[in-house]
Formats: C-alpha cells, sequence, structure tokens
C-alpha cells in the first residue's frame, strides 16, 4: 500500500506520515521505507 | 432629467400606430419606431409578470455576458429562426419570447454523475445479513397463509473512511518463572512474511 500510494498515486511519505498521524496510527516517514 | 408620464396601450392601439406610421414615415425611421414599440411591449410584459430579477432583466435585455458557446449558438439560432416581417409579427414574437424566456435556459447536465453498482466494490468483503426471526420456508407472519420463500437480496454499500495503512496491536501473554526466570511468551496468532520493520517494532 505504501509502494502503491508513494509511486502510483504521488504521496510522498511525509504527507502519508501526517495522514496516519491525524487518524491516530502514527506511521513515521522512515518507517515507511522498510516495507517498500 | 424629467421624469416620464406612465402611459399604458394596448397592443392593438400601438399596432393602429405603426399602421399610420407605415404610411407617412420614412422605412428608415418606420423601422426605429417599430422597434422601440417592440421593445416597449416587451419590457412592459416582463414587469407586468413580476418573474423578472433585475439581473435576469439585464442578460435579457443585454444579453449574455460570457461568448460561451451554448449561450452564442443559442442567441444567433433564435435571431435566425425568428425574424419579424411586419409590425404584427414583431409584436407576436415578442409576445412569444416573454412567454418562453422567463424560465432558465435548458442546460444538458454533464455526465459522470451516476452510481457504482455494489458489484464494482470487487475487494469490499461481504456480510451475509439473514433475518432474525424468519427462514425460508416459514409462514408468513402478515398474511399468515401463505409461506415466504428466499428472494433476491437488497444489497447496500458502507463506505467508511479508514486510513491508509491500518495497525493491530497484538499483546502477547508472558509467563515468567519466578524461580528459573525462563520467560514464556504467547505465539501470536497471525504469520506475516518476514519484514524489518515488523521485526524492528517486536523488538521495541
Amino acid at each position: 500500500m505504501i509502494a502503491l500510494l508513494r509511486y502510483g498515486c504521488g504521496l510522498p511519505h511525509f504527507r502519508l506520515e501526517g495522514l496516519q498521524a491525524s487518524l491516530y496510527v502514527p506511521l513515521p516517514d522512515a518507517t515507511q521505507w522498510g516495507p517498500v | 432629467m424629467k421624469e416620464p408620464e406612465l402611459v399604458t396601450a394596448t397592443q392593438q392601439e400601438l399596432d393602429e400606430i405603426l399602421a399610420l406610421a407605415k404610411t407617412s414615415f420614412p422605412h428608415k425611421h418606420y423601422e426605429l419606431l417599430e422597434g422601440v414599440l417592440a421593445t416597449f411591449v416587451f419590457v412592459m410584459l416582463k414587469l407586468q409578470n413580476a418573474k423578472t430579477s433585475i439581473k435576469r432583466f439585464q442578460r435579457m435585455l443585454f444579453g449574455a455576458r460570457t461568448e460561451l458557446k451554448r449561450n452564442v449558438l443559442d442567441a444567433d439560432t433564435k435571431v435566425c429562426a425568428e425574424q419579424p416581417v411586419d409590425a404584427a409579427a414583431a409584436g407576436a414574437a415578442v409576445l412569444d419570447d416573454a412567454v418562453d424566456d422567463g424560465d432558465k435556459p435548458a442546460r444538458k447536465p454533464k455526465p459522470g454523475h451516476g452510481r457504482n453498482a455494489a458489484g464494482a466494490y470487487s475487494g469490499a468483503p461481504i456480510v451475509e445479513c439473514e433475518h432474525p426471526r424468519i427462514d425460508s420456508g416459514d409462514r408468513c407472519p402478515q398474511c399468515d397463509k401463505g409461506r415466504v420463500y428466499d428472494s433476491p437480496p437488497r444489497t447496500l454499500v458502507k463506505v467508511v473512511g479508514q486510513a491508509p495503512l491500518g495497525a493491530t496491536v497484538y499483546r502477547l501473554q508472558r509467563l515468567r518463572c519466578r524461580l528459573c526466570d525462563a520467560v514464556f511468551t504467547a505465539p501470536c496468532r497471525r504469520r506475516w512474511p518476514p519484514c524489518p520493520s515488523t521485526t524492528r517494532a517486536v523488538r521495541r
């Protein structure tokens, strides 16, 4: 999902980090590189 | 400028004036007078109907401000189709326009406002909901004579907002021996493929 968002939808990691944090499922941008 | 006196005149009176003017006036001046009277009739009809806002009235008199294709083409086709021949025809055309132009111009609805069928949600889980009291083959509770059988289900699509990436917190029970300090951790119900981030999270 992270790869799809980044490379398919053009959603950068820091933006996804903000979205996740606002929905109380925090996922820092550095952590997002792991699964990718 | 002095305020003019309001004059009420019928269409017949205006036609008589035009008939008189046609013989005595030069053609150019006659056309001008005809146009003035037609405008007067048009304005008075619109004001009497009292359904016209000032903005719409302005648009009717001076035309649309934008040069959208539909505005320009509509105006052109209307002018081509309704060219008045004489004064009576001009008056009739004005009356017809007054009746027709009161409403908004019919716009073609933009495409893309349909709904997706339930079959389009192929990735969504399907929840089968059974009736709590009635089964197939039971007596009808309403008429108490017939029997009810399966019919095509009513389908509802419920869309909920959620985070793009969900997370689940697993709390694994740990048992420690008070004597030898051996720790026994309960296995996690779910198995993942090896992933560095997951491993890191578990280590913390």
